[in-house]
């Protein structure tokens, strides 16, 4: 009975999901980094998204580019790009119900994006682009 | 797996530190028990603190970071705290935290206001309303 146990106990790290300290243990941050596939679908989305909606980035694409990659962390790691800028008790049934999707209920009914992804053109932090390149992304989270 | 985790925490830690090493007045907390432990404490005093609630891909959050790192450098008589909401999800829980950034001014344990989003003027002007000396 105990040795069961034991060799039960044994094998669950072997089991268990793996976790993400395998990535870089000298990052800085205990994050992840996205896929780059879902860095650039993400990207797209925004700059789809934007010119759609009317809305435009932030002058600070250091805020565009850290929330495009916490959409398309969220897209890698629960199937769906929630919002990175809410807290929730259950992600996984957060995504299910849909409402802080990317694009958001608030966002599609009034274009409002607490994140500041999409700022309509009055906003004080506006600026007047609708475009973002990989590049750009990359170099303003470098250092995170 | 556990000495692996807690020496991975423990070297994340250390690392925040340095990475805000001129102004390293803002203090992050990287587990529960130790909040708890400060936050007692502090409930015995009449300091104000404020904690930033934020999260690793919290565009606004990065956004906001650098003027409280300036304010805590102005209010050097204010506890400045970070927490990352997935790190430490009973804290946000604990405090009804939604949105983010969240920055909630506490003093003698009791919330006395709160500012969500990037409103740097704001929180400004709540923390210098607040602040024992003023």
């Amino acid at each position: 009975m105990t040795t069961q146990a034991s060799a039960f106990s044994v094998a669950v790290p072997s089991v268990a999901p793996p976790f993400r300290r395998l990535r870089n243990p000298f990052l800085v941050r205990a994050q992840a980094e996205p896929s780059d596939k879902s860095v650039e679908i993400m990207r797209k989305f925004s700059e789809q998204y934007a010119r759609k909606s009317g809305t435009y980035f932030c002058v600070d694409k250091g805020v565009t580019s850290v929330v495009i990659k916490g959409l398309a962390d969220h897209k890698d790691t629960l199937g769906a790009p929630l919002c990175p800028c809410r807290h929730y008790d259950d992600k996984a049934a957060e995504v299910a119900q849909g409402f802080w999707n990317c694009p958001c209920v608030p966002m599609r009914e009034r274009k409002e994006c607490h994140c500041m992804l999409f700022l309509t053109p009055d906003n004080d932090f506006a600026g007047n682009e609708q475009t973002i390149t990989l590049d750009e992304i990359q170099e303003s989270t470098a250092n995170m | 797996m556990g000495s692996v985790l807690s020496n991975f925490f423990g070297g994340d830690a250390g690392a925040e530190s340095q990475s805000s090493a001129e102004d390293s007045s803002v203090t992050s907390f990287h587990s529960s028990a130790r909040w708890q432990l400060y936050f007692n404490e502090l409930k015995e005093t009449p300091k104000l603190i404020v904690i930033d609630f934020s999260a690793s891909w919290c565009g606004p959050c990065k956004f906001l970071e650098p003027a409280i790192h300036a304010m805590s450098q102005k209010f050097t008589d204010v506890d400045f705290v970070k927490i990352d909401v997935d790190e430490l999800p009973d804290v946000a829980q604990e405090f009804g935290v939604q949105a983010m950034p969240t920055l909630v001014l506490v003093k003698r344990g009791k919330e006395l206001d709160r500012v969500v989003g990037a409103k740097k003027d704001e929180l400004e002007k709540k923390i210098a309303k607040h602040r024992p000396s003023s």
